[in-house]
């Protein structure tokens, strides 16, 4: 028997990045809010970095990658036909419990690469429309930074001074000046002092496996207190199924299990997909019936379609007059866009970001990296708290082949079919790669770096999940508008990463939270037929 | 997931142990990893965890039938070159399974208090303490800070 539940103004699935911003703008607006999330609430305490065998439970229980980690909460993802593993993490927060926080905004031209370069699509939407989201979310995450980048357009002071660069950063920084290369620090959802009752950082070094201070802003400790404490619902170890509709083609609610496997049913006024690019095409693409047999919100044969993660890439250098480079957060040193527009001389079109990183956090990972037998020892020796690296994050652009479809045989635990993966680097990315691995090396030499050490290329990569339910004006070609309203079910709003048009060559959850929040911002001023 | 209590024959870890000879050699005044780690810790990871006991068992296996171990009387009886060269062959066919080998072995041999200590590592525990760093000073921005704004305008 399926429980049903009361109505709620708006339910929203999922209660990571994007899921947890729309909660507290919608529960602030008044709006009764439900969030179904299928991950539990993570206790601060069994964070790897509070134990003695942090690298174990980082390389198992906490891997990037849910096909390792295989924990009660996650789905399995069919992986055999993509170069790049899709990462994420299933609990409150999403995968901003895992996220690195580094949080660099697209620029004004990401939104318009169609007009400038003759690629892809561009954005229904403008930098300059996004800008003010942007802002928003920045008061609510807390950014470490310091403004005057010439890089991008001017911005509000950052709520925070800078992390500090170390002496690592700074024989870094210098390396770019005398090369006439932009860099500049690191801006981040990391506290440089205490911000909105959370801690300053202390530098404990590899914040990519939760933080027991909450001095990095994973969602759980920033916007979902204050949604509950507005009096929005947080149901957790709720797994959706299915998104139902009526026969006047609105969407009625959720099918939902919970912990014990039984079977819910949450009605809703308006319903926000907030599962990420691989969780929300897959529950889209489930939600297929008479009226909808592709899946729901799927005229367009857009669902799914377009996957795109960033490609990345790095080159480490070993520096033998550095003792300690472990100590300091891994990334969120300083970055450098030289390389992020496009000049048609490379050989490719976009461009990519530099980032640099400190080096590896513990010995079983510098181990991972270096010679077995005879060597290892004197190379332990030589790399341990002396390697800097620089990584590439190169724009990745949308392809239909690239995509998340319904895997016809593995499924999760509840019998929901998993998603499957078909992804295939570019050429154009491999040369995108090529190019910035030459200038990181460029750089770890002018550094002093004694010894270069190229990684290889990794399946381990797929931080970004994006471009599977696509934006635009044509119901043809996009699967929601600009303001990421579904445009075959108009009470149907999506605000993760699908949406995104193009990646831009940055981490894309600034991006990911301002749109959210200009979706909400869309409901509470537009939408008051959703508001009982 | 943690999956506890799978039955691990002795003599497969007994053979583990000779690759972990090979794999990290003696130094200074610390034996090689085989010698070195006890069966407990190998164990506790073996149960812990199905990446690395299925990675186990199909690596034995195959370092069994590696042909040149097999001709040669098994791997314990080969000589320090011969045992190198097939575990780069083993890391060459199987790449994944050897990788999750690796792992283990390097989980297991870093835990022991001998060797951190001998690589003066001290932080085992990364939090509360956590590491300190010089503030930021933005002195350091002095050139950057000359480059006139560069993005492109749309
Ligand atoms: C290791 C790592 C490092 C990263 N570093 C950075 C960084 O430095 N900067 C940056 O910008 N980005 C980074 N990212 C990416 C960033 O974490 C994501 O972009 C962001 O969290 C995506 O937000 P989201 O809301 O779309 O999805 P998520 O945060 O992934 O949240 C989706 C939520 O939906 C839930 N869900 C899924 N399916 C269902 C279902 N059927 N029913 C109920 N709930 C469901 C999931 O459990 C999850 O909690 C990193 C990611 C990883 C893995």
């Amino acid at each position: 028997m399926i429980t049903q539940h009361d109505k709620t103004d708006i339910l929203i699935i999922g209660a990571g990045a994007s899921g947890a911003a729309v909660m507290w703008d919608l529960s602030n607006a008044g709006f009764n809010v439900v969030c179904l999330e299928q991950g539990s609430r993570i206790q601060a305490d069994k964070y790897p970095v509070n134990h003695p065998n942090w690298e174990e439970l980082a390389l198992n229980e906490w891997n990037y990658n849910p096909n390792v980690r295989k924990n009660n909460d996650d789905y399995p993802i069919n992986t055999d036909n993509t170069d790049i593993n899709p990462l994420m993490f299933n609990a409150v927060g999403g995968s901003t419990i895992h996220w690195t926080a580094h949080i660099p905004r697209l620029h004004p031209s990401d939104f318009k690469v169609k007009t400038l370069d003759g690629v892809a699509d561009d954005w229904p939407i403008t930098y300059w429309d996004l800008e003010p989201f942007y802002d928003k979310n920045d008061q609510m995450m807390g950014v470490s930074g310091i403004h005057g980048d010439p890089a991008n357009p001017k911005r509000l002071p950052k709520q925070m001074p800078p992390l500090p660069l170390g002496e690592e950063g700074k024989l870094i920084a210098k390396a770019f000046d005398r090369l006439g290369w932009h860099w500049w620090p690191a801006d981040a959802n990391v506290n440089s002092v205490e911000y909105r009752g959370r801690k300053a950082c202390n530098m404990c070094g590899p914040l990519n496996y939760g933080c027991p201070r909450q001095a990095k802003a994973s969602t759980d400790v920033t916007y979902i207190p204050d949604a509950i404490k507005n009096g929005a619902e947080l149901r957790v170890k709720a797994r959706v199924s299915k998104i139902e509709t009526n026969s006047k083609g609105k969407a009625t609610g959720a099918l939902y299990f919970d912990k014990d496997g039984k079977e819910h049913f949450q009605p809703a006024n308006g319903i926000v997909l907030a599962m990420n690019g691989v969780g929300t095409p897959r529950i889209l693409l489930n939600s297929q019936s008479n009226a909808h047999p592709n899946g729901l919100s799927n005229s367009s044969g857009q669902v799914g379609k377009n996957l795109m993660f960033h490609v990345f890439a790095s080159v480490e250098g070993v520096f033998d007059n550095l003792k300690e480079t472990y100590k300091g957060p891994t990334v969120n040193i300083l970055i450098s866009q030289e390389f992020y527009e496009t000049d048609t001389t490379r050989g490719f079109d976009r461009g990519y970001i530099l980032i640099m990183n400190r080096g590896t956090p513990g010995p079983v990972h510098l181990s991972k990296s270096i010679d077995w037998g005879k060597n290892h020892h004197s190379e332990f020796e030589k790399n341990f708290g002396k390697r800097l690296g620089i990584g590439v994050c190169g724009e990745d652009l949308p392809e239909e082949s690239n995509c998340v479809e319904l895997d016809p045989i593995l499924k999760d635990s509840n019998g929901i079919p998993s998603p499957k993966i078909i992804y295939k680097i570019s050429k154009e990315s491999r040369k995108l790669l090529e190019h910035g691995l030459k200038n990181a090396e460029i750089i770890l030499r002018e550094a002093g770096a004694n010894k270069i050490i190229k990684l290889p290329f990794s399946k381990h990569q797929g931080w970004h999940l994006m471009g599977t339910a696509r934006m635009g004006e044509n119901p043809k070609t996009s699967v929601v508008n600009k303001n990421c309203q579904s445009h075959d079910i108009e009470n149907l709003f999506i605000v993760d990463a699908s949406v995104f048009v193009t990646g831009g060559a940055v981490n894309p959850t600034p991006t990911i939270q301002a749109i959210a929040l200009k979706t909400s911002d869309y409901i509470i001023k537009s939408r008051k037929d959703l508001k009982s | 997931m943690p999956n506890n209590q799978k039955n691990i024959d002795k003599s497969k870890l007994s053979l583990l142990k000779k690759v972990m000879d090979i794999l990290i050699p003696q130094v200074d005044n610390l034996p090689s990893a085989g010698l070195l780690v006890t069966d407990e810790k190998i164990l506790d990871l073996l149960n812990k965890y199905d990446k690395y006991s299925s990675s186990f068992n199909k690596f034995i296996n195959a370092l069994r039938l590696d042909p040149y171990c097999r001709a040669s009387g098994g791997f314990k009886s080969l000589n320090y070159e011969s045992k190198e060269n097939v575990l780069k062959e083993l890391q060459h066919n199987i790449p994944d399974i050897f990788e999750n080998i690796l792992e283990l072995i390097y989980l297991v041999y870093y835990s022991n208090n001998k060797v951190l200590d001998r690589i003066n590592w001290k932080r085992k525990t990364l939090q509360p303490k956590g590491w300190e760093l010089e503030k930021f000073n933005p002195e350091v921005l002095d050139t950057i800070k000359l480059r006139k704004p560069f993005w492109k305008e749309v």
